[in-house]
């Protein structure tokens, strides 16, 4: 029974023209999926196309004419072969999974196909449309010239050539391309920059959370910093503390200290970087731990006019360490070996004792990292090692073992713009004598930011 | 997404990526240069080229972006207007936004123009929904400006300033739900333009509900006339026939939305198929999910506290502190063991009868399965059958991360339990594992707070209930889409919350829901939208029965509601129950 929930594998079937932002969607839902640790991967028939026929001379526009029976016949053998491929790799295990169907698919008659083909495969595949529609002509224009500079395509052809034949391509789509309108199944539309959503029989947790992304993302250029607070008096002494501790019970000592020295002049660093950086309103989220708070009150206090909203989230809080809560690695190590040695091994899925894994933190910040997306304006976000990891973790697309690895350094600002297929990250040491406080860090994050990794096959 | 993808710009790349639209060019000289970008290479394409969008210069996205811009700084008061057909499901659609919102920390109200013309006109009949009839029209007329009357001063209301400005601004945002089918474009425009004369801007959405199944529509006629006043002394029949003469009434003069210019959202067959246009705001963001969440089956939500625990790991910690870190990660005792077969028993049953019965939910794409003549589970949609043969049904588990949750919770190997650090009590933050009196002795201040506001103090470095909330809000709507029945294994703090969403009872009084051990609630939909609650005791009160005694929990409210909490919460304590940390 548990194997058969509606939610369980889904095929989401891109349909569109060329240049409609297909493969953003894809790797927009792609990077997602795999930060939540769903499997979930791209299938793309173009790059096939290419790996396959690389051979044969380049793919002129004749090759994608719709009267051309040849070309017609190879794309469709082409798809459907991309299309085995996937639901081979979709039945590979019971798990929930998410398959992208990266094609044009832009006809009634391969629609059908795809749906006659997937409900003939071992396990039940629920197959989910999401088509893109675009009918601004200034917003196609740019998207075809991007798609000429980086297509592979096009790479060795002048550009006003390569514009002409893209156009010459797209034409030949567009003589056959039928919008989806057939109620029976399962689509998401997309129109224009989704001012216009349209979701038919969409169901399932999982398949929600697809509508929820593609309607929070947009590509309104604005920067997210993100840093830790700033430094805390370490040794506290008071008495009543010490009274608690000889109580036997474990307390989070520095969630109530006080910022010592250091930390109150990185907050003042951090309130003149951000203000250099951007004069419009900043929305400030922090945890509800004290020093968070007390990192952003120095920007709040003289920029008031600026600072639209502070929301303090309790999403943003730490980790939850449950039995291992205020204790040092050192005498986690030291009292509890063999806990230490799990989440050593498995620093991911392991939970402690009646705290939280890194996993239960990806499913905390789920919705944050969705009004992170929606959010129109600049944000600054003040939150703690764990939590930071794991957000950097889906804007840089970092494997589970690189969250749970990488060290985000106190004192460091990382600034996070919207780029191509995702997020670009930038690092700023805030540091002495600096007013401007600008640095750009060698290297960024996790020792060396490669990039999205694991698009790479 | 038709997106503008940054391009290699041929001239120096503008120096302020991420300005809003309004800024003026002046200050860009406050900005650090960039470096020019290069190329993409050819590799990259599917990589995703680093680039960062540069502030698109198509007029197009621009004029998208304004209009963006301007209607999600207008969320703060928003009115959102039903449109539909009579028995189209559009008082559900209000009544569960009103109770989300509220329960939410919003401020919501819904005005129902109907019960303004009951008030004015008395129960009518067809007749007077009539476009030819000019006495009922001017009378619908004057009712409707009436309601939107009250609505616009209930909205400019100066709303109570909270204490703590800071945090709860998001509590401030307004939403007032207008009620009427607003039929016609004439009627909307009317709506539009006032909305945008006010003093403070006020944002609209359109909520067009729109129903084109037979069965479901003759279903929601049938459930209008019972529990409408309308008909409250008419014979059934009769009735139909009048609500019916009256829906063509209004049939006559539908005017569908089609007017991309305003936000609107239209619902097909209850959540079936749904359109947003400009739907961009905060607010009416929150609304999406739910929309497409809700659903008009009957399957029951069940709500039960974890099991009692053995009292931790050999009382390591010396005193035996209910309550405190060290206990918490403790096996069922005894006593839990045996509410979790209990509960494995009660489970198995209600499911079964539910999915022979039940589980098919008219007008959702959904059809029933039938194997050679017998009944063996539903298709949704064009989704993947639920096959419920077999002597269990489904049944989705969710339950906190601690282990006596789960281990309560797992009450067969063939349902999956998944465990959400969500459902986890209260952070009580620096004062986890104190009790409340340890708490008052440590800080009298904050514990003066608490008193005075138990729903948004927060603890220090920790959680209030408030923030509880925000935390809860998925895993509510993961409960709200389920169609097979669902049970939650969670701690006081968290059932407390939820307790208050199903009831529609003011969440700012949430703390004081009683929620005794060894107790399941049951929250079974009810016609309109809202939940029945019932409560099924478990196991016997009394802890004579069971065979080691408990570890003497020190005097504190957990204890006390444990053991005092009645089946209902008459006479509710004023104080909070922290009862599970």
């Amino acid at each position: 029974m548990s194997s058969t929930t509606i939610d369980h594998k889904i095929v989401l079937v891109l349909v569109g023209l060329p240049a409609r932002g297909k493969s953003y969607i894809a790797h927009k839902v792609l990077s997602y999926f795999r930060w939540q640790g769903i499997r979930a991967d791209i299938f793309n028939v173009g790059k096939f196309r290419r790996k396959i026929m690389k051979d044969e001379p380049k793919q002129a526009a004749e090759f994608f004419a719709s009267d051309n029976a040849g070309g017609a016949n190879r794309r469709e053998e082409l798809a459907m072969a991309v299309l085995d491929e996937l639901i081979a790799w979709s039945c590979a295990d019971k798990q929930p999974s998410v398959a992208i169907f990266d094609a044009t698919n832009t006809t009634n008659a391969r629609r059908r196909n795809v749906v006659d083909r997937l409900s003939s495969a071992q396990l039940s595949l629920y197959p989910i449309f999401v088509e893109s529609i675009c009918d601004s002509e200034e917003v196609l224009e740019k998207n075809l010239l991007q798609k000429i500079r980086n297509s592979p395509d096009y790479a060795d052809m002048s550009e006003l050539d390569a514009l002409v034949d893209l156009k010459a391509r797209i034409k030949n789509y567009e003589n056959v391309y039928e919008p989806l309108e057939d109620d029976s199944l399962s689509y998401i539309k997309l129109i224009n920059l989704r001012a216009k959503v349209i979701c038919n029989l969409v169901y399932g947790a999982l398949a929600h959370q697809i509508v929820n992304l593609l309607m929070s993302t947009h590509i309104q250029p604005r920067p997210i910093w993100l840093t830790r607070p700033g430094t805390v008096v370490k040794a506290v002494s008071p008495a009543s503390m010490e009274d608690r501790r000889g109580s036997g019970l474990l307390f989070k000592v520095t969630d109530v200290a006080p910022l010592d020295e250091k930390g109150r002049d990185y907050a003042k660093k951090l309130s003149a970087f951000i203000r250099a950086r951007c004069p419009s309103d900043v929305k400030i989220h922090c945890s509800t731990l004290g020093r968070s708070h007390e990192t952003v009150k120095d920007f709040c206090a003289e920029h008031d006019a600026q600072v639209s909203e502070v929301v303090l989230w309790s999403a943003l809080n730490n980790l939850d360490t449950g039995i291992c809560h205020g204790m040092t690695p050192a005498q986690i190590k030291e009292s509890m070996p063999e806990e230490f040695q799990d989440f050593m091994a498995n620093p991911f899925t392991y939970r402690v004792p009646n705290g939280e894994s890194y996993s239960d933190l990806v499913k905390r910040l789920d919705p944050f990292v969705l009004h992170m997306e929606r959010t129109t304006e600049p944000m600054l976000i003040v939150s703690h090692m764990s939590v930071l990891q794991v957000l950097m973790g889906y804007f840089c697309d970092k494997t589970w073992n690189e969250i749970a690895k990488a060290r985000f350094p106190p004192g460091v600002v990382v600034q996070l713009t919207p780029s191509h297929y995702g997020w670009k990250e930038e690092f700023f040491r805030l540091e002495d004598g600096d007013t401007n406080g600008l640095t750009p860090l060698k290297g960024g994050w996790a020792g060396g930011s490669e990039g999205r990794k694991h698009y790479e096959k | 997404m038709n997106v503008p993808h940054s391009i290699a710009p041929p001239s120096p790349p503008r120096n302020i990526p991420f300005l809003t639209m309004s800024r003026s060019l002046e200050e860009e000289g406050d900005f650090p240069p960039e470096k020019p970008l290069t190329t993409t290479p050819p590799s990259l394409y599917y990589l995703g080229s680093q680039a960062p969008s540069s502030l698109p210069s198509v007029p197009a996205v621009l004029q998208n972006l304004k209009k963006r811009e301007a209607l999600t700084v207008s969320a703060s008061r928003l009115c959102i207007v039903l449109v539909g057909l009579p028995g189209r499901g559009k008082s559900f659609i209000g009544r569960k936004l009103a109770n989300y919102l509220n329960w939410k920390g919003h401020r919501c109200k819904v005005f129902n123009v109907g019960k303004y013309r009951r008030e004015v006109a008395g129960s009518a009949t067809a007749d007077f929904f009539k476009g030819s009839s000019a006495s009922g029209s001017s009378v619908r007329e004057q009712v409707a400006q009436a309601a939107l009357k009250d609505m616009f001063e209930w909205l400019e209301e100066p709303v109570v300033n909270m204490e703590k400005e800071d945090d709860y601004k998001d509590v401030m945002d307004s939403v007032a739900i207008f009620d009427a089918t607003n039929s016609t474009v004439k009627r909307r425009e009317m709506i539009l333009n006032q909305c945008a004369s006010r003093r403070f801007g006020v944002g609209v959405v359109f909520v067009e509900s729109i129903c084109d199944q037979p069965d479901l529509l003759e279903e929601n006629f049938r459930q209008k006339i019972k529990i409408s006043p309308d008909f409250a002394d008419m014979p059934f029949e009769e009735a139909l026939i009048d609500l019916k003469a009256r829906v063509k009434n209004y049939e006559s003069v539908y005017e569908t939305i089609d007017d991309d210019t305003c936000s609107y959202i239209k619902v097909y067959n209850l959540s079936a198929k749904i359109m947003a246009n400009q739907i961009f705001g905060r607010m009416s963001k929150t609304i999406i999910p739910c929309l497409m969440a809700w659903n008009i089956g009957s399957r029951p939500i069940w709500l039960c506290r974890a099991g009692e625990t053995d009292g931790g790991v050999g009382g390591k910690t010396g005193k035996g502190t209910f309550g405190s870190r060290r206990t918490q990660d403790a096996n069922l005792s005894d006593r839990g063991k045996e509410l979790r077969d209990k509960l494995a028993t009660f489970v198995h049953d209600k499911a079964r009868t539910f999915h022979e019965n039940q589980s098919y939910t008219p007008g959702m794409g959904s059809e029933k399965l039938h194997d050679e003549g017998e009944f063996h589970g539903v298709r949704l949609g064009s989704g993947l059958p639920v096959d419920t043969r077999g002597e269990k049904g489904a049944c989705k588990i969710m339950c906190s991360t601690m282990p006596r949750a789960y281990q309560t919770a797992a009450l067969d190997e063939d349902w999956r339990v998944e465990q959400f650090s969500s459902l986890n009590p209260l952070d009580k933050g620096d004062f986890t594992g104190l009790e409340m009196e340890e708490i008052k002795e440590v800080d009298p201040e904050w514990y003066a707070q608490l008193r005075k506001d138990p729903f948004q103090t927060r603890f220090p470095g920790g959680e209030s209930y408030y923030d509880l909330i925000q935390r809860l809000e998925s895993c509510l709507i993961d409960m709200e889409q389920q169609v097979a029945p669902v049970l939650i294994v969670s701690h006081v703090s968290v059932l407390q919350c939820l307790v208050a969403y199903f009831r529609g009872s003011p969440v700012q009084e949430c703390t004081s829901i009683a929620f005794p051990m060894d107790t399941l609630v049951e929250m079974v939909p009810v016609q309109g939208g809202s939940w029945k609650e019932n409560r099924y005791s478990m196991l016997p009160r009394s802890r004579v029965n069971s065979k080691e005694p408990l570890p003497k929990s020190p005097k504190s409210p957990t204890g006390s509601i444990s053991e005092e909490g009645g089946e209902v919460e008459e006479g509710n304590t004023t104080h909070p129950i922290w009862g599970d940390s």
